[in-house]
């Protein structure tokens, strides 16, 4: 429950690779979502300009 | 085992009392929901001695008021008095949930008395009776009284363990009592020096802008409200389902004082299209709300990571590996993960509806019905239901009543809340209007394209009336069952072993509640600065229904 | 705080994002005057029928050409109901609300407001398609609230 504390040295060094084991699916699921926001974002903003 | 069970027993009681609250507003305004997608679909008119318009008052009331904050105190007394477990008899836990029920049974009498039609906005100078003010006024009362107990008990395990943080379930649930502390203050100074006063005859008049002000102050932190009892869900409790992690115990909190620093200067979004607030306050409102954003980018990163390393776990890689790895026949994962899907939806809306002027597209339209049912009916409503299925039997120590049944209900949510408000968001671009029992304005026009929608977005409705009346009998079920052999132990997620520990400047709450309260403060100084200088008129106000 | 490679790179893309629909959104307003509708002109919403310009509510044509539109919302209808303008010149609305608050809003157009009474609220538009529009109030403001409508005939 409460929070692990790394002793040592080497214990940052593990703790820096076990998060920094790659998540590519991770990043393929928020970076095709931010796309699509921003897509979709400057449809509406084009929708904006020709309803103004 | 069975002795620290005892011990739990008045924390236990004060939980399930929250939850019956919420169930019971749950079901009554599941029934006013569906009414009125029929009315709207031309399928059901309203008779006059129940007109539509009270049913919305009570839909809204119920739903947005009623059955989330209940539901929330509830399950933030439960995880705070779970991760530091303590005896104690919640005196004071008691009195506020007596406080929240007195006043919701004044002001559930007032509306369905026809004595406050004035919707969940209450809206000045539409004058409701006193009672349904007095009664709302009650509600939030009693919210801050129960907070006490969430507050008392971080106290106490921060005075016998200095220097440790926090145990991560009870932090987030006191930051988002510290929001709501903060929120709603704005609806107190409303209803306290303005509404009640003026409703009772003492003030000849009212300053609309002024409310309208105080009402959004309050009014889009509580969505936040909401949004944070979600997270609570999904951080802290969803990782247990699929034998996963909290991604990391830094960036959970620090999103937590995000939502605790920024849910609140960020109201006047509300109000883009109204007169007497200067346009540069509508500026600086947008960017503020664009800041808000931040803490649910860094949540969709924190949720997929956690998913993908219990993926990689059992072996599944990729996208769909890890997506097929998640437990789906669990109905309470199903249900928050279904609302995780959701709020994927009402993030997009809630992009746009923040975006300045482009709120003209949409202010006011179905579209915005749509969003919130997308944003509070879809991820919040569901992880609330969804974690009821892990609560109910570690609370009763009875086990949960035809599990199948129960992750039915999760999937008919999930399609009858995506059909109804991608019905609703559709219509609204097309121009229909919220708030309107029905929108035929004489086939004029326009005003044709919109009916199909309507009819979809009823369809929709009644597959989410049936998953309500689905969840009720689970629910009620699993209380009357006397299979008594369900584990109460609940645990909570932790942190990858390993991972590095929360810096410090993340574990100061309450310091951050204070920069919480001046930066809001200071987001409403322009505003009100501007309405002393130029107050306009006082209106009599009157009752229109 | 130790945070994963792709989460900083994640956040990145989204503040930039957040950033560029901020700018995006400055430059219509103040390049293209592309503002929400605002105003902060108080009115007495008890002397309406007795004060310019609200006594008499309505279309009037200004020097260059354009036009302004009057328009007072009360339970449960607008004043004017009807009104003509012509196609291709700028109308300026000017709003307000003789009792409760109501909307303002012409569906598939950007002109959405809201009628606050004592308060004057204005937007502008150039309707460019000849035809009946619908006006409609799109807030709630009593048991009449679905037949608050009225007509725009652009000519």
């Amino acid at each position: 429950m409460l929070l692990q504390k790394p002793e040592s040295e080497k214990a940052v060094q593990a703790a820096a690779q076990t998060e920094d084991e790659p998540l590519p699916a991770t990043l393929t699921f928020v970076l095709v979502m931010g796309a699509v926001f921003a897509v979709f974002w400057f449809l509406m903003f084009a929708l904006l300009h020709e309803r103004w | 085992m069975i002795a620290q069970q005892r011990q739990w027993l008045p924390e236990n009681r004060l939980v399930i009392a929250h939850i019956y609250a919420a169930t019971g507003a749950l079901v009554l305004g599941a029934v006013f929901g569906v009414l009125q997608g029929y009315s709207r679909a031309l399928a059901f008119n309203a008779p006059a001695w129940f007109d539509y318009y009270r049913m919305l008052s009570a839909h809204g009331v119920l739903m947005a008021l009623v059955f989330t904050t209940f539901f929330i105190t509830g399950l933030s007394l439960f995880v705070t008095y779970r991760s530091i477990p303590r005896e104690r008899k919640m005196v004071l836990g008691w009195i506020g949930w007596w406080v929240m029920l007195i006043g919701t049974a004044m002001a559930a009498f007032e509306i369905l008395a026809g004595n406050a039609t004035v919707l969940y906005t209450f809206y000045a100078p539409m004058k409701a009776s006193p009672w349904f003010y007095i009664g709302a006024t009650l509600l939030v009362l009693g919210t801050w009284i129960v907070a006490v107990e969430i507050f008392e008990n971080v106290v106490w395990f921060r005075k016998r363990n200095a220097g440790t943080p926090v145990p991560l379930p009870a932090f987030c649930a006191a930051s988002t009592f510290l929001m709501w502390w903060i929120a709603t203050l704005g609806v107190a100074v409303e209803t306290i020096f303005f509404l009640i006063p003026w409703s009772l005859g003492w003030t000849g008049g009212i300053n609309v802008v002024a409310t309208r002000l105080l009402f959004w102050y309050f009014g889009h932190p509580l969505v936040y409200f909401w949004i944070m009892g979600a997270y609570i869900v999904w951080y802290n409790i969803v990782p247990k389902f699929y034998d996963g992690n909290v991604f990391s115990d830094g960036l959970t909190r620090l999103t937590f004082i995000l939502l605790l620093v920024l849910s609140t200067p960020v109201g006047i979004h509300h109000q883009f299209t109204e007169p007497g607030i200067a346009i540069q306050w509508k500026m600086m409102h947008t960017i503020l709300t664009y800041s808000v954003v931040i803490p649910s980018l860094l949540t969709a990163f924190a949720i997929f990571g956690s998913f993908e390393i219990a993926a990689r776990r059992q072996g599944k890689r990729g996208f769909w590996g890890t997506v097929k790895a998640l437990p789906w026949d669990k109905p309470e994962f199903a249900g928050p993960a279904y609302g995780m899907l959701l709020f994927i939806l009402g993030g997009f809306g809630g992009l746009i509806n923040a975006s300045y002027a482009m709120d003209t597209l949409i202010h006011n339209t179905i579209w915005i019905v749509g969003h919130f049912h997308v944003t509070v009916g879809g991820p919040v409503a569901l992880s609330l239901v969804g974690v009821a299925y892990w609560m109910i039997p570690r609370l009763t120590g009875r086990q949960l009543w035809r599990p199948d049944i129960a992750l039915w209900q999760t999937r008919m949510w999930f399609a009858g809340m995506l059909v109804m408000s991608f019905s609703m968001h559709f219509a609204g671009l097309l121009g229909a209007p919220r708030r309107t029992s029905e929108v035929a304005y004489m086939g004029t026009g326009v005003a044709n394209s919109w009916e199909p929608w309507m009819i979809a977005a009823a369809a929709g409705g009644t597959l989410l009336f049936i998953s309500i009346l689905l969840f009720v009998t689970v629910a009620a079920g699993t209380l009357l069952s006397n299979d008594r052999t369900a584990d109460m132990q609940a645990d909570f997620a932790e942190p990858l072993p390993g991972s590095a520990p929360a810096p410090a400047f993340v574990q100061p709450l309450f310091r951050w509640a204070a920069v919480g309260l001046i930066v809001a403060v200071l987001a409403y100084t322009g505003p009100f600065y501007d309405l002393i200088h130029n107050p306009g008129f006082l209106v009599s106000g009157m009752r229109t229904w | 705080m130790h945070i994963h490679k792709y989460e900083r790179w994640w956040m990145t893309f989204g503040v930039v994002m957040l950033i560029a629909f901020l700018l995006a959104l400055g430059v219509a307003a103040f390049a293209q005057g592309i503002n929400p509708p605002t105003d902060t002109k108080p009115v007495d919403p008890a002397t309406l029928s007795q004060l310019p310009p609200f006594n008499h509510p309505g279309l009037r044509q200004l020097p260059d050409g354009n036009y302004e539109a009057y328009y007072i919302a009360r339970v449960f209808s607008f004043d004017p109901a009807t009104l003509t303008v012509p196609a291709g010149k700028k109308i300026t609305f000017y709003l307000t609300s003789a009792d409760v608050v109501h909307g303002f809003y012409i569906p598939e157009t950007d002109v959405n407001m809201m009628a606050v009474p004592g308060w004057v609220n204005t937007t502008s538009h150039t309707f460019m398609k000849k035809g009946t529009y619908l006006l409609i109030c799109h807030e709630y403001c009593g048991i009449g609230h679905q037949n608050m409508f009225a007509k725009i005939e652009v000519q």
